[in-house]
């Protein structure tokens, strides 16, 4: 229950509030030294530098004695009587400035007795907590210590100070008690509900209804509060805000108890008078974590209310601790710990949700699509951990403003910069170097955020042995610039800028280098008060370089980009506070240069290919509607209506009627012109959702989602590589379409201590891109030849449950699921698989991830993983032959057997550096152990037949421990 | 369309980078898979014959075997309407006649597999190809980093050219044949026979000996890519002074098949399948199958491949490069001497034993394979083609 109690002290000027609280650190600091002291080396005690001494404690005694009254006097009505300890505690602490201090796992539940009207605190809380064999210890600042059998000192020995000066006239002589009273009251603003008068009345003459709207924002950094609930009280009716922190609320005029809550922020009640339409802007202040909050959270907002299922939300701050590889925070890999997320193995690019191939999901940083989210080949995650506030996954019920990916939506969102003060924060980790600036350009108004991480060095290939490794590099970089411009209360400009860049060379063979680039302005305006319009501009590009000498004859160097070019108009309409209806559209203009296959130098023999460019357009229009139909029962609709069309120029060959696509089946070759429709698909995409809560701690939920994609990516390698292309659908290749029926139960139990959820999906995609075997997708000029449509089936039930709260938090998932592809034609050769349907690559039955986090304190705690999977399905050998002396292998038909299951334990310690509430730096340290108990997992297995014998290998990616340490710094202190 | 792509070595070097990556030797449990099928291995090309015609059954993975598949009834059938009836000389060993069909380039050819359990096995008809000839065959000195050895890895590469071919595109297999002339540690001086020790009347009777072998590695390429139809320095195989086939002298016979698309994609396929494994960039291991098939059931597998190609040929020789070679070389031991007090207890089986002397005249009795270069599957008769410098 520790709570900021200076921001309440607002009657005092900004030098008395700093002089304040730094005094009130040493004082504690002191009391905690002493403590320490008194209980372990009461002997050593020693004498400080006295100069300091007395002067601090002079300062400290003289101010705070006239600034806090003592708590355990403050008188505790009847009112207070019959309420539970925590409601006690949060009254006490919300309407007189106390704080209280307690480990809240240690206070057994009970309900508060008042005796009578004039019982001071310090009486209430002996006749309550004595039986209980709980102390209470007050300071001279109003805090009250609650400890379990002894009570905590919090002054020093009368003689103290007589021990090291008589002559120094510090200590104030005791007030008596009605004086203290007195002067509580006199220096504290006692709590009064504000009543705030909203509109005029002239303006709302002759009308029932009135709309309050505006903004929610956090006191200490102007930045908006996302998903605040505003709650009327009396109406039992509310609303919450939008992505910009904006609300609007339609109720009958009059007085009415509004109440502004947000996860992270203090509760805030207001008495509102409506009056007529008009403006209301709420800050929050910042909730303050004790010893027993949030520390790991996925949360699921409001696991039970909301209509939103499949559906989780990490924010970065809440995943620090997670142990991931070499130290590197990477909360898009935390994915990976959620039910229904896989990738085919350890380091590799590309995420599965929920039974698809990883090109079905879109990640995007703000509106920004990235089309490349790997480092390093996808050992790391392309975002600066320093710029993400907090990421989104959709896995079934996708908003109707997102389309044209079947699977999910990771909506990454780029932290915006502090609107109050500059900060600065960083990390060093083995690897890399980070760096975040963030501050206000106009207080209040217009702030940036900018974030940069690099590879600082690749001086850890010189440490290995290697001559080929000493001889190569490695570098990666990233960086995020996100700027937030009011132009007026109606009016912001968010503009956001996004790179990462690989450069991968290895010793006289290959060189890579791959690059994401983006940039989006975004408009958002407020009409009315009522209703919003987003107008967003995005560019974000893809290229890759390859260059490749390891067969010197045939030596090439090879290249690619895709432009992404796109308009979003967003309008939210609120008729009232049972329908919010959001109607837009977008395009995309998509500009491939498919790339030029050429000799890289003189002596390569290799011909000049070009593959020529691509062009297509993307268009979507869409209605979202939510309708509380009762508080209990909620439905949600979206309809989207995509047109796609492929555009000239374009070479595109034509086949023999009925003949499978294969380049000697070519019969003719059509030429089209620039912007000329070669092909247009439309299809209508449905989301449709549905909410009934049983109780307030059990709801169910329904729905169902039809989505097309028509972009897809080139990749018939088990992981993604640096060297996949994205494609365009086309006259040959049709796009996919995605179905998914999803039905979950939703509960919270143990008080809402324990969220519980079980979701079953069934889903189904057609036309499916897959590959030929053997198929080479580099440079192959007539890809279609190579590509096969087919069918995937996908279904599985995701168990969780998780502690968000207290000082053990965090989740258990189990996932049982399927995915099979089928790829049939009526020739062999259109078939793969012989026309029998295969588990997909990332197919992996059984998954159960364990997430635990334990607090020891604010500064220490530490962290585990618990992770196990089915092994990914795998094609082995079943016979071996001879073929003029040299051995074969022939293999069994595609993904017949499992590798070895996999199963890890990471574990993690996390040091924050001290408390202090003022110093410059605040720095800390995280200790991390990646696969503890160093199982070798299986990444692959493979064989080979060298010098006539078939030798099987095992490939393990982190087949010992990965230990390393990161160093986190911020400025200011451990909370901001 | 063959595409060398190396990122898998990409892999390989991050996760060295990362430190605690390894690759161990591991075997699954296959659980018994067994798929019994047809084995064909033939070729018929524009050399004089007589054609092969190998007939065999796959064998498991676990225990590797070859396992003869006989009584079959074999024939190549040409387009002109020849068929040639090929005789089983050698279990699953099925030979055409010396004057019987000759391969003649430009016409198609296909074989015709009549198995004991009434099966017909045939391939479609595949045009051979006039062969495109092989300009030069020659070889460079390599050094390999080694991060298992104390040195550096030495050898030759050899490496090829082809003379310009009339067509674009081109497909091409290679088959090599090393034969190589070594010499075992010693001479013999004396020899135990029925309990008897006399003197070796020419000590370097089994001292020199000639060894032939297959090159177990697949070559492969095509010139579609290329931009002009002829192949410059084509990287074959290496030869490491870790062992002693470059230790006298040695003579490498260059096999350059001109085939069909078909036949070439079975091949490059098995080529890229062998040597690209292991990392997560690869493409998945598939089922490969060969181009003949079972007349009625079209859906059971058949391996292997029935070869119909223009072939060109090239044999090279070279002696012993100025490079320091590794092998493991015997040398005598106290042990060796000890143990010719054993003499008398060794079996008949064992016999005859060689013996040597060092250079005292002491006798010694080393392992047989410091003497007796057959031993080590040599050819004490060098091989009609061999040619001393």
């Amino acid at each position: 229950m520790d709570k900021s109690q200076y921001q309440k002290i607002n009657d005092r000027n900004a030098f008395e509030y700093l002089e304040i609280g730094f005094l009130k650190i040493i004082c504690d600091l002191f009391f905690v030294i002493w403590n320490l002291i008194m209980v372990n080396h009461r002997k050593y005690i020693r004498t400080p530098n006295r100069a300091i001494l007395i002067l601090v404690f002079g300062l400290l005694f003289i101010n705070s004695s006239q600034l806090f009254a003592q708590a355990e006097n403050i008188p505790i009505g009847r009112d207070f009587d019959q309420l539970s300890w925590n409601d006690f505690v949060n009254r006490l602490e919300k309407e007189k400035s106390i704080r209280f201090f307690f480990e809240a796992d240690s206070i057994p539940e009970f309900t508060v007795h008042i005796a009578s009207d004039s019982s001071t605190l310090e009486e209430v809380l002996q006749q309550n907590l004595g039986p209980l064999n709980i102390s209470a210890a007050f300071d001279k600042n109003g805090n009250v210590f609650i400890t379990i059998n002894k009570p905590l000192q919090t002054s020093f020995p009368p003689n103290f100070f007589d021990a090291m000066d008589k002559d120094i006239p510090t200590i104030v002589a005791p007030e008596s008690k009605a004086d203290t009273i007195q002067k509580f009251l006199a220096t504290h603003k006692e709590y009064v509900t504000r009543t705030i008068v909203v509109g005029t009345k002239k303006k709302g003459v002759g009308k029932k209804t009135a709309t309050v709207s505006g903004f929610v924002k956090r006191s200490e950094d102007g930045l908006p509060v996302i998903g605040a609930t505003l709650f009327v009280e009396e109406l039992k009716t509310g609303t919450s805000t939008n992505v910009s922190g904006y609300f609007s609320l339609t109720l009958k005029k009059g007085k009415h108890t509004l109440i502004v809550s947000s996860v992270d922020s203090e509760e805030e009640k207001y008495e509102m008078e409506l009056l007529s339409d008009g403006r209301l802007d709420v800050s929050l202040d910042k909730k303050i974590y004790s010893l027993k909050e949030v520390v790991i959270t996925s949360e699921q907002e409001d696991n039970i209310r909301s209509t939103q299922m499949g559906y989780e939300k990490l924010s970065a701050k809440s995943v620090k601790e997670i142990p991931t590889v070499m130290g590197e925070r990477d909360i898009i890999k935390v994915a990976l710990l959620l039910p229904g997320v896989q990738s085919v193995g350890e380091g590799a690019a590309g995420y599965n949700v929920r039974g698809s191939p990883a090109d079905q999901n879109v990640f995007y940083m703000n509106n920004i699509p990235v089309y490349n989210v790997s480092h390093l080949m996808g050992f790391f995650t392309a975002f600066t951990p320093e710029a993400i506030d907090e990421f989104t996954l959709y896995k079934s019920n996708i908003p109707a403003k997102y389309g044209g990916r079947l699977s999910s939506i990771f909506d990454i969102k780029a932290k915006e910069g502090n609107k109050k003060k500059f900060s600065m924060r960083g990390g060093i980790s083995p690897i890399t170097g980070s760096l975040m600036v963030e501050g206000p350009f106009a207080e209040d108004k217009s702030s940036y955020m900018i974030a940069v991480r690099s590879t600082y060095s690749d001086w850890i290939l010189k440490l290995i042995d290697n001559y080929e490794i000493q001889n190569s590099k490695a570098y990666f970089a990233d960086a995020v610039a996100n700027f937030s411009i009011a132009l007026n209360p109606n009016n912001q400009l968010k503009i956001l800028t996004y790179f990462s860049y690989d450069d991968i060379s290895l010793v006289s063979n290959t060189r890579f280098d791959y690059q994401n680039q983006g940039a989006s302005v975004g408009w958002e305006h407020i009409i009315n008060n009522k209703h919003n319009l987003d107008l967003t501009f995005v560019y974000a590009k893809y290229a890759f370089n390859e260059e490749n000498e390891e067969l010197k004859l045939a030596a090439y160097k090879q290249n690619y980009s895709l432009n992404h070019n796109e308009v979003r108009a967003n309008f939210t309409l609120r008729p009232n506070n049972k329908h919010q209806i959001s109607v837009g559209f977008n395009s995309i203009l998509y500009l491939l240069d498919r790339g030029n296959h050429l000799p890289l130098n003189d002596e390569s023999l290799t011909k000049a290919v070009y593959l020529g460019s691509e062009q297509g357009i993307e268009t979507g229009i869409y209605i979202d509607e939510e309708w509380t139909i009762s508080p209990l029962f909620s439905v949600s609709g979206g309809f989207r209506y995509n047109i796609y069309a492929y555009l000239g120029p374009q070479t595109v060959y034509e086949y023999g009627e009925g003949l499978p696509m294969e380049p000697e089946n070519i019969v003719d070759t059509v030429s089209y012109g620039n912007n000329e429709i070669i092909q247009s698909y439309s299809g209508p995409d449905f989301r449709l959702a549905a909410k009934y809560i049983f109780t307030p701690n059990l709801s169910i939920k329904a729905s169902f989602n039809q989505m097309h994609q028509y972009i897809f990516m080139l990749s018939n390698t088990i992981a993604l590589s640096p060297t996949d292309k994205w494609k365009l659908v086309d006259s040959h290749i049709k796009p996919m379409k995605g179905q998914q029926y999803a039905f979950g139960i939703f509960s919270n139990f143990a008080k809402g201590r324990l969220e519980f959820s079980a979701e079953a999906y069934y889903k189904r995609v057609e036309n499916l891109v897959e590959y030929k075997d053997g198929a080479d997708l580099l440079v192959n000029e007539v890809i279609e030849t190579d590509v096969l449509q087919g069918d995937l089936d996908a279904y599985g039930i995701e168990f969780m449950l998780r502690k968000p709260f207290g000082r053990f938090n965090g989740w258990i998932n189990y996932t049982y699921s399927s995915s099979n592809v089928l790829v049939t034609g009526s020739t062999p050769s259109e078939m793969i698989n012989f026309g029998n349907a295969y588990p997909a690559n990332y197919d992996k039955p059984h998954a159960l991830n364990l997430v635990m986090n334990y607090k020891f304190s604010r500064r220490l705690s530490v962290s585990s993983n618990v992770v196990y999977a089915t092994g990914r399905p795998v094609t082995y050998p079943t016979a071996i032959y001879y073929q003029d002396g040299v051995q074969i292998i022939h293999y069994s038909a595609r993904n017949e057997f499992r590798l070895p299951d996999y199963f890890r334990i990471d574990f993690s310690v996390n040091l924050e550096g001290n408390l202090k509430k003022k110093k410059a730096f605040h720095g800390s340290w995280n200790f991390s152990v990646y696969n503890l108990t160093g199982r070798k997992n299986a990444y692959s297995v493979y064989f080979k037949s060298e010098n006539g014998k078939i030798n099987g290998y095992k490939l393990s990616i982190f087949g010992s421990p990965i230990i390393s340490l990161t160093y986190n710094f911020k400025l200011g202190n451990y909370e901001n | 369309m063959i595409q060398k792509r190396y990122i898998h070595q990409i892999l390989i070097f991050i996760l060295a980078v990362l430190l605690s990556s390894c690759v161990e030797r591991y075997w699954p449990d296959l659980g018994g898979a067994y798929e019994d099928a047809l084995v064909v291995d033939g070729i018929i090309t524009n050399n004089p014959g007589p054609y092969t015609v190998k007939l065999s059954h796959s064998s498991s993975v676990e225990t590797p075997k070859y396992l003869p598949y006989t009584a079959c009834s074999v024939s190549i059938n040409c387009d002109d309407g020849s068929t040639e009836q090929l005789i089983e000389t050698d279990p699953g060993v099925y030979l055409s006649s010396v004057f019987g069909m000759q391969g003649e380039i430009g016409k198609k050819y296909k074989i015709i597999i009549y198995t004991p359990n009434e099966q017909t096995y045939e391939s479609p008809f595949q045009e051979l190809k006039a062969p495109v000839e092989l300009a030069d065959v020659y070889y460079q000195e390599e050094i390999q980093p080694s991060e298992d050895l104390n040195h550096n890895l030495e050898g030759l590469r050899f490496y090829l050219d082809t003379k310009p071919a009339v067509q674009d595109t081109n497909y091409f297999l290679w088959k090599m044949e090393s034969t190589y002339k070594f010499e075992s540690s010693y001479l013999i001086r004396y020899v135990y026979d029925q309990r008897h020790m006399s003197v070796w009347p020419q000590p370097d009777t089994f001292y020199t000996c000639w060894k032939s072998e297959q090159i177990p590695e697949l070559f492969t390429y095509e010139t579609a890519q290329l931009s002009e139809p002829v192949i410059k320095h084509f990287p074959l195989h290496f030869v490491s002074t870790e062992d002693r086939e470059l230790s006298i002298r040695y003579s490498l016979l260059v096999r350059q098949f001109t085939v069909t698309k078909e036949v070439f994609s079975y091949w490059d396929s098995q080529r890229e399948q062998n040597d690209k494994q292991g990392g997560m960039y690869n493409k998945q291991p598939y089922q490969i199958l060969g181009n003949v098939t079972n007349a009625k059931h079209p859906g059971e597998p058949v391996m292997g491949y029935f070869l119909v190609a223009g072939v060109s040929e090239k044999r090279i020789f070279l002696d012993r490069p100025s490079l320091h070679f590794y092998y493991w070389t015997c040398e005598l031991t106290r042990a060796d001497f000890e143990r010719v007090g054993d003499l008398r207890r060794t079996s008949s089986s064992e016999w005859p034993i060689y013996l040597t002397t060092d250079g005292s005249g002491r006798v010694a009795y080393p392992d047989q394979i410091c003497l007796d270069c057959r031993e080590k599957d040599g050819e004490i008769e060098a091989p009609d083609f061999w040619e001393d410098k």
